[in-house]
């Protein structure tokens, strides 16, 4: 079974390349996967800049995410007032399609770095929020009642407490953040690039396209799909060992 | 050191938890509060911890009211901490308060010896048996030397042969410190075997059915006049679930 895992992309890669060539498709409608390995060996100097021009873009992102959506949400633990008032505000940015807010941001804020992180931070930050609130209230009575019994302040009882109980929710959250800060950052790219703005991957994407260089437009998605897989990946090691080392998982 | 008197409770669903609950604890004593599930005893537990209010009646201490971590709470479960080891467990209501981390660590160290979990000091929760964890739940009560210690069926999710371990174990405790100690369980045979003292309780609205001295606490289980004891108290019970 482990062997068809490994053996399965390979070979789905050979009868895409096999298909290509005998039904004679133009490359400018489906390329084969050799096609695609050329156009990226044709510039892949200026697509791996881009890449990396993106991957800093959601990296950022997802920083921001984390602050944000940690520091709100132990505000949110610590006093209704504060989930009254922030509550209603990150279900809104939730709701609200990143594409319609993006323009508004970039004319905001001006700085073209600034502006993207700020768009895939709004995409990638709630479901960090969400994970970490419903996290925070996870402890087990018994254990806010023994804070209790001890005198403990607010302030011991988020740090000692109920932060690291949420780490598990958290890090599921940090997860599905990942891929949406990678998501953000391409939109955004998307519509600051159409004001010639950014020189990310989602840039040379749509370059390619109105060029019709499909075989670097595929390149381009190519690099894209890794970097989430990786992401995805990453995150997910990091997730494991964290909560084996916090005595969550054996 | 503390006397409840006519203590009442209601929930706000309506329902009447406690009902003129009235009896002291004298210092030192080691006090069993028995009675069927539903009587009200966690309750009581909660009200004399001051981690509720009664709706009527008064919890009376004979001294000034316990400050934080003065009083010692054993759940059922022993909710440690999964990402902290015992020594970190039990330093906890140490470190709440104001306790500096080394000599928090020391004093947790010694009450977990105190259990006889000198060896485990650094394990983690999940590399803990059951019994061991609820051990090291008592040394984090005990750490910060308590004067009253309230045992809610701490024992009552263990298996027979770990439960008499700590029984016993606990019957020597206090014999050696003479900690005050409030142990509630449903159990006729644990509040005999442990305590000289067992106050009876009765539900639906749960109150205090009597109070009684255990005529053998600390002799073998199956000397006559304990078990003859434990016979009466099974008995008085069944009768008040007919009567209900």
């Amino acid at each position: 079974m482990k062997l068809l895992a490994r053996l399965s992309m390979p070979l789905c890669l050979c009868l895409w390349e096999l298909a290509v060539r005998l039904s004679h498709v133009p490359p400018y409608l489906l390329p084969g996967p050799v096609a695609i390995v050329a156009a990226f060996a044709a510039d892949w100097r200026g697509l791996l800049q881009a890449l990396g021009v993106t991957l800093t873009v959601m990296l950022t992102a997802l920083l921001v995410s984390i602050v944000v959506g940690v520091g709100l949400a132990s505000l949110v633990a610590a006093s209704k007032v504060a989930r009254a008032l922030v509550h209603p505000w990150a279900v809104v940015l939730q709701v609200t399609p990143v594409v319609a807010i993006a323009p508004l941001l970039i004319v905001w804020i001006g700085d073209p770095f600034a502006a993207l992180v700020m768009c895939a931070s709004v995409v990638a930050f709630f479901p960090i929020f969400s994970a970490t609130s419903s996290g925070l209230a996870a402890p087990p009575p018994e254990l806010r009642d023994l804070f209790r019994l001890n005198g403990a302040k607010v302030w011991q009882e988020i740090f000692w407490l109920r932060l690291p109980a949420a780490l598990p929710l958290f890090l599921s959250g940090l997860r599905i953040s990942g891929g949406l800060a990678l998501v953000g950052a391409v939109v955004a790219e998307f519509v600051n690039s159409t004001g010639g703005g950014a020189t990310g991957l989602a840039t040379r994407l749509m370059e390619s396209g109105y060029r019709l260089e499909v075989p670097r437009m595929f390149a381009c998605l190519t690099l894209l799909a890794l970097a989430g897989l990786a992401t995805n990946v990453a995150l997910g090691k990091l997730e494991s060992t964290l909560l084996r080392r916090f005595g969550a998982i054996s | 050191m503390l006397r409840l008197d006519r203590v009442g409770r209601q929930f706000p669903n309506g329902i009447e938890a406690l009902r003129n609950v009235s009896f002291s604890i004298e210092p030192g004593g080691l006090i069993a509060l028995l009675g069927p599930s539903g009587c009200g005893k966690s309750t009581l537990l909660r009200l004399i911890a001051g981690l509720d209010r009664p709706d009527s009646g008064r919890i009376v201490w004979r001294d000034a009211p316990p400050k934080a971590g003065q009083i010692g709470f054993v759940f059922q479960d022993p909710t440690l901490l999964p990402w902290a080891n015992a020594r970190d467990n039990v330093a906890l209501p140490l470190r709440l308060a104001g306790v500096p981390k080394s000599e928090a660590r020391a004093r947790a160290e010694e009450a977990l010896a105190q259990v006889g979990l000198a060896r485990s000091v650094m394990a983690r929760p999940r590399e803990l048996s059951g019994g061991m964890r609820m051990r090291v739940s008592l040394a984090r009560a005990l750490a910060p030397r308590p004067i009253l210690l309230l045992m809610d069926e701490p024992f009552a999710a263990l298996d027979e042969f770990t439960r008499h371990g700590l029984q016993n174990d606990l019957r020597e405790l206090w014999q050696e410190s003479r900690t005050t100690i409030l142990f509630v369980t449903h159990s006729i045979d644990e509040a005999c075997f442990l305590a000289p003292r067992v106050v009876l309780m009765q539900a639906h609205p749960g109150r205090i059915a009597d109070d009684c001295s255990s005529p053998a606490p600390y002799a073998a289980r199956d000397n006559a006049v304990r078990m003859g004891f434990v016979a009466d108290l099974g008995r008085r019970l069944a009768l008040m679930a007919v009567e209900r």
